[in-house]
């Protein structure tokens, strides 16, 4: 059914290019990581983009040295503290409501306006690792309402849709959130107990089938030839706490190590991540 | 973070989580938390440190006549404080940023400071508590209760509007089984009046008893801003027509 | 004003009384010689200057992001491919055909304006809720003066069966309808698919005029737009583009809005069906707190480009303070605007 308050376009539906690859020399070079396995990209975080919201951030994670790739960029709002509306029940502490949406032009692929599965679920992680560091009862009867709009989304063009990619695409977009949230949060005056900052690392496989895998910090799905799990860690770096651990992939239970040595390194990046946060603060506050 | 900075001085700037020192040395104060026996500072600002005061401070008042007891109040809790005093750590947003101050001087007469506006840094958001006394408008009125939208508590503009009632019970001290709200409040009114209680899930309780609170800013009938004559009464300067309200009382400047 | 009265520092004043607030900071400069100053200390014709930054997304074939004061949009041009068989009741043009024109853009809506306000971009504007009057209204304004300023022809967005060497058979059914395919051998002259540009446009932030920033993103965005080379591929039955190739999208001219609010010193609510009385002043690009207390506005788009000022539309809302000297008057307003945004579009 049509959505009678947007502009629908064409009746009839319409396909996204498909490109000639056929012509083209094959563009993609083989799949290298442009940086040591230990090394996050570099990001840029600003804080009071919306004047008119409470608190806002903006997150830009730097370009990959990869042409065609785009580094990823989000815009986060927070209104709040605000009285909850009239149908909510009490509520001793701030009610945290999370809202990601992607922009229609942030993907490859052009995005809905309404949210998708995908979108919900990313809300809801990004809900439980600031959950972990708001003091909820500082607010007692309000709301909160953070706001993300992924104005791109970490993805490359040059690949076909069909590898997969989405899913550790979105593990980078937790990532980010996470890390723009706290800072809005920040800039809002609503009381944290530490700075939570996103990180992410890999379990990658990088030649052929049976080679070793290695694990490295914030992947690029499209520098590596195969990822076998990925996770996104939320961490407090002065509590030394995680707040929300988001693992997915394929991994050996035998193999414990392989688990703890990927969340260490994603409090790795979480913790350069962190550096970066603070510094932006210190900025805006100066 | 484990170095235990017991002897150096606290940071100036604080971000949230940022080491303030131990609770042994400072009283946690607003945008500040305790974590093991250390504290942090849970908001991004600057670091105030206030050496406690002479004699425990009280709530701030509006001076006025001391009031006959009318009800048993809780003795004022003896200062919160430990035995040894210590001076409270606090961390506030710096206040005012790049403002910038249109020409408009205050108009002759006028009833206001024009200016401000602009690039105004907004200040953190406060929350009304017991005892604040806030001016909101009135949003409707019952014959029990008026509803109101809290727009001001204290000296800080809420970004938010938080809903408020006051109870019939609630309007003036004497001759409580007298009130009219018809006849203390219409909507659209600005009124002066302090926070009793949390209220229920949706609203803040109000009150208006004391003297000085009540409507400050009235709108007639006929859309004219009206001024006070007396306790009950505003008068359109244009019309001369009376209107009732609980008038708030002027406050000396 | 005898009676006394209670003080107020300017943030209360202009919480509690927001009209009054705005009244008082119009009337009370000091001398009367000097301007009438806003509450946001522009002068009543004096406009926030626009910042226009263009291309700054990778996946989208055009973009753009306009920041006027504290409003900030953040425009996407992206195309996509229509295929003719999937046009209802399709005419089909040939390479010299004429006469249809923009009646193809607007018949086949190949252009797909849509504002997202939603996006907290303001306290009002939160998501999870459909689209609000004002972000419905504002996607129709733009697309209906997308079409009527006539920016973008249809022949860019047209894609031709492209003159394959061979000559082959393309057979291509649904097109025409056996209209064309007369001999099916040298009809390379037909058009297979057109272009769809979704032109979607997210408001990072919001502080009055929203119409007037988002045109110019719409503009900013479609002056950078660059279609992919397309042409159809008879073997795979298919339109594809070239990765390599791009084509910068033909825009005409340069329309610029230019809004204006009416404030009126008698407050709104009581103003009834009357004549309006007392004064009022024209606030010239509106911010947030302005346009609640206005009731009455005008837009108005200009097109200098051409060496002389064209007025591409007026549209104007409510009220009756804007008479025809106001109008009139007010083309030469837009007219300095439209300079300043063009310099600003460079």
């Amino acid at each position: 059914m049509a959505d009678r308050r947007r502009i629908n376009g064409p009746a009839g539906a319409t396909i996204p290019p498909v490109f000639d690859d056929v012509s083209t020399p094959k563009l993609k070079s083989p799949k290298t990581r442009s940086r040591p396995p230990n090394t996050t990209r570099k990001m840029y975080l600003k804080t009071g983009v919306t004047p008119s919201a409470s608190g806002s951030a903006y997150l830009e994670i730097e370009t990959s040295a990869t042409p065609g790739v785009s580094g990823l960029k989000l815009s986060c709002s927070v209104h709040g503290p605000r009285s909850l509306p009239r149908s909510a029940p009490f509520s001793p502490h701030i009610v945290l409501s999370t809202h990601v949406k992607y922009a229609p032009f942030a993907t490859k692929q052009r995005r809905g306006y309404l949210r998708d599965p995908s979108e919900r679920d990313l809300g809801i992680h990004l809900e439980a690792a600031l959950r972990g560091a708001i003091i909820a009862d500082r607010w007692p009867k309000s709301g909160v309402d953070i706001i993300i709009s992924i104005v791109e989304g970490d993805q490359d063009r040059e690949t076909s849709l069909l590898q997969g990619d989405e899913v550790w695409d979105m593990m980078n977009a937790l990532g980010g959130c996470i890390t723009v949230a706290a800072a809005a949060l920040a800039d809002a005056g609503i009381d944290c107990v530490d700075t939570v900052a996103g990180g992410v690392a890999a379990l990658v496989q990088d030649a052929g089938e049976d080679s070793i895998p290695t694990v490295v910090v914030d992947p690029i799905p499209s520098e590596h030839e195969k990822i076998l799990a990925a996770c996104c860690i939320a961490y407090l770096p002065t509590r030394d706490e995680v707040t929300n651990l988001w693992f997915r992939g394929d991994l050996p239970t035998s193999d414990i190590d392989l688990y703890t040595s990927l969340v260490e390194k994603g409090i790795q990046a979480s913790k350069n991540a962190n550096r970066v946060l603070v510094g932006c603060l210190a900025e805006t506050i100066e | 973070m484990t170095t235990t900075t017991t002897t150096t001085a606290p940071p100036t700037l604080a971000v949230p989580g940022q080491l303030l020192g131990p609770a042994s040395r400072y009283q946690p104060g607003p945008g500040t938390h305790l974590h093991n026996a250390n504290l942090y500072a849970s908001l991004l600002g600057h670091v105030h440190i206030t050496q406690p005061a002479q004699q425990p401070q009280q709530r701030q008042r509006a001076p006025g006549p001391a009031k006959r007891l009318t009800k048993i109040t809780p003795a004022p809790a003896p200062a919160p404080t430990p035995p040894a005093e210590l001076p409270t750590i606090s961390v506030a947003v710096a206040e005012v940023r790049s403002s910038r101050v249109p020409a408009a001087g205050a108009g002759a007469g006028a009833a206001v400071a024009s200016g401000g506006g602009g690039g105004e840094r907004k200040k953190r958001e406060v929350l009304p508590e017991v005892g604040n006394v806030v001016l909101c408008r009135v949003v409707r009125i019952t014959p029990r209760q008026a509803v109101v939208a809290i727009l001001v508590c204290g000296d800080s503009v809420l970004e938010a509007e938080w809903q408020g009632l006051i109870r019939v019970q609630d309007v003036r001290a004497t001759e409580k089984d007298r009130v009219r709200i018809y006849e203390s409040f219409r909507p659209g009114d600005v009124v002066r009046a302090e926070v009793i209680s949390l209220g229920d899930q949706a609203n803040y309780y109000l009150s208006t008893t004391r003297n000085e609170l009540g409507v400050v800013l009235a709108v007639s009938e006929a859309g004219n801003t009206m001024q006070p004559v007396s306790w009950k009464e505003f008068r359109d300067p244009e019309t001369g027509a009376m209107e009732l309200r609980k008038v708030a009382q002027p406050q000396p400047q | 004003m005898s009676a006394p009265t209670i003080k107020l520092p300017a943030p209360l004043f202009a919480r509690l009384s927001p009209h009054p607030f705005l009244l008082r900071n119009l009337t009370s400069a000091a001398d009367p010689s000097r301007p009438a100053t806003r509450t946001n200390g522009r002068g009543t014709q004096e406009t926030r200057p626009l910042h226009a930054k263009a291309s700054s997304l990778s996946h989208a074939h055009g973009s753009s992001l306009v920041r006027l004061g504290d409003t900030t949009v953040l425009c996407g041009v992206r195309g996509e491919v229509l295929p003719v068989e999937r046009v209802p009741l399709f005419r089909p043009v040939d390479r010299g055909g004429v006469g249809l024109g923009r009646g193809e853009l607007r018949d086949y809506d190949l252009l797909v304006p849509n504002i997202e306000l939603a996006t907290g971009s303001a306290p009002q504007f939160l998501p999870g809720v459909p689209p609000t009057a004002l972000a419905q209204t504002l996607s129709t304004r733009v697309y209906s003066l997308l079409h009527s300023t006539g920016m973008v022809g249809v022949e860019d967005l047209r894609v031709w069966s492209k003159p394959a060497g061979g000559g082959e058979d393309t057979e291509m059914e649904g097109a025409g309808e056996g209209q064309e395919e007369e001999e099916g051998v040298k009809e390379e002259d037909r058009v297979v698919a057109y272009w769809v540009l979704y032109i979607d446009l997210l408001f990072v932030s919001f502080d009055g005029n929203p119409f007037d920033a988002a045109w110019a993103a719409v503009v900013a965005a479609l002056r950078n737009t660059s279609l992919p080379v397309a042409r159809w591929d008879p073997e795979r039955e298919m339109v594809v583009c070239s990765r390599t190739e791009k084509r910068q999208l033909n825009v005409k001219g340069l329309p610029v809005a230019c809004t204006a609010a009416v404030f009126e010193e008698k407050e709104l609510g009581e103003v009834g069906t009357g004549v309006p009385e007392g004064r009022h002043w024209l606030l010239l690009d509106p911010d947030r707190l302005e346009e609640t207390l206005c009731r009455e506005a005008i837009t108005m788009v200009v097109d200098c480009s051409d060496g002389e000022t064209r007025i591409k539309s007026i549209e104007k809302q409510g009220g009756t303070a804007i008479g025809r000297e106001l109008v009139r008057g007010f083309a030469t307003i837009a007219e300095k605007r439209w300079k300043e945004v063009q310099g600003a579009m460079k």
